[in-house]
């Protein structure tokens, strides 16, 4: 059955931001820390990446800045917070779908050795 | 802490490189942010040596990836901008024989040329700014900004329409030109 492939696909660091955020609005320092949680410590996103990515996804409409200001933890009004969109939520959704198509597909070739373990 | 206190400040230089829009944008955020990563370690006790140097290598790389940006979108209307320019080239080559003076008229063609780019230039960055308006991402007082920019698109319009009609019987091979 052809399946529906979902548009372009997202880079990492939009990926792992756009999932971060999904747990709630974060201010920057925040987003780093829950994409290093995600990924089990796998990925270190520096400020450079993140506020590249932070500026197109406001631009592109995927994120935008939280009404939310201060942290309870470190008390900071300066802090800006950033939050997930309806569209970023949609981008996200179709990211995931495109990912486990994607997994789908590589357990059907039998390219992924403990799914077709556990499969066989 | 005065180690600390140090880092914050040179990495505050650092972010001085970014574009002035992304600086003024993400700056003050950027700087906190590292001042949050570098408390972290502090408080974990470890070294920040490999952290620190990691950091700066990062934002360099940033700056670098910015700065890029920008110049692209500068390259992108340098090259419309010769586009439109092109055919006005073109028509002035095909019909260089109906004059007497053969002399190819550059200075026209390279004002013609960067009037066209900076329309398109200013055009895509009121767009973007409409944009960010419409989206709530920018605030009132910063979208006033677009009114002289959009008088400034007026005028280069203006100009680059009158040059092109003044010089059109040229441009078609007219004598006397």
């Amino acid at each position: 059955v052809a399946k529906e492939h979902p548009r372009q696909p997202l880079t990492p660091a939009v990926f792992h931001i756009l999932l971060a955020l999904s747990n709630g609005d974060l201010h920057g320092y925040g987003i780093m820390k829950q994409v290093n949680d995600d990924s089990e410590r796998r990925v270190s996103m520096g400020a450079g990446t993140l506020y590249g990515s932070l500026k197109r996804m406001l631009d592109a409409g995927l994120v935008k800045e939280s009404a939310r200001r201060v942290d309870p933890e470190l008390d900071d009004e300066r802090r800006i917070y950033y939050a997930i969109t309806a569209l970023g939520k949609k981008a996200l959704a179709a990211e995931i779908e495109r990912l486990r198509y994607l997994v789908e597909l590589s357990r059907r070739r039998k390219l992924f050795p403990r799914a077709s373990v556990l499969h066989a | 802490m005065r180690d600390s206190h140090a880092a914050r400040r040179v990495y505050k230089r650092l972010l001085a490189l970014y574009p002035k829009d992304f600086r003024e944008r993400f700056g003050r955020s950027m700087e906190q942010t590292f001042a949050d990563n570098v408390r972290e370690r502090r408080d974990r006790g470890g070294h920040a040596t490999a952290f620190l140097a990691w950091t700066f290598a990062e934002t360099s790389l940033g700056i670098m990836k910015e700065r890029a940006r920008q110049h692209t979108s500068s390259v992108l209307a340098a090259i419309a901008g010769f586009v439109l320019v092109l055919p006005l080239m073109t028509l002035e080559w095909a019909t260089r024989s109906n004059r007497p003076r053969t002399d190819f008229a550059v200075p026209l063609f390279v004002f013609l040329w960067l009037l066209a780019a900076l329309f398109i230039r200013t055009f895509v960055g009121v767009v973007r700014t409409a944009q960010a308006m419409l989206q709530g991402r920018v605030a009132v007082l910063s979208s006033i900004s677009l009114v002289p920019r959009i008088a400034f698109l007026g005028l280069i319009a203006w100009m680059w329409v009158s040059w092109v009609i003044d010089q059109m019987p040229c441009f078609l091979g007219a004598s006397g030109c």
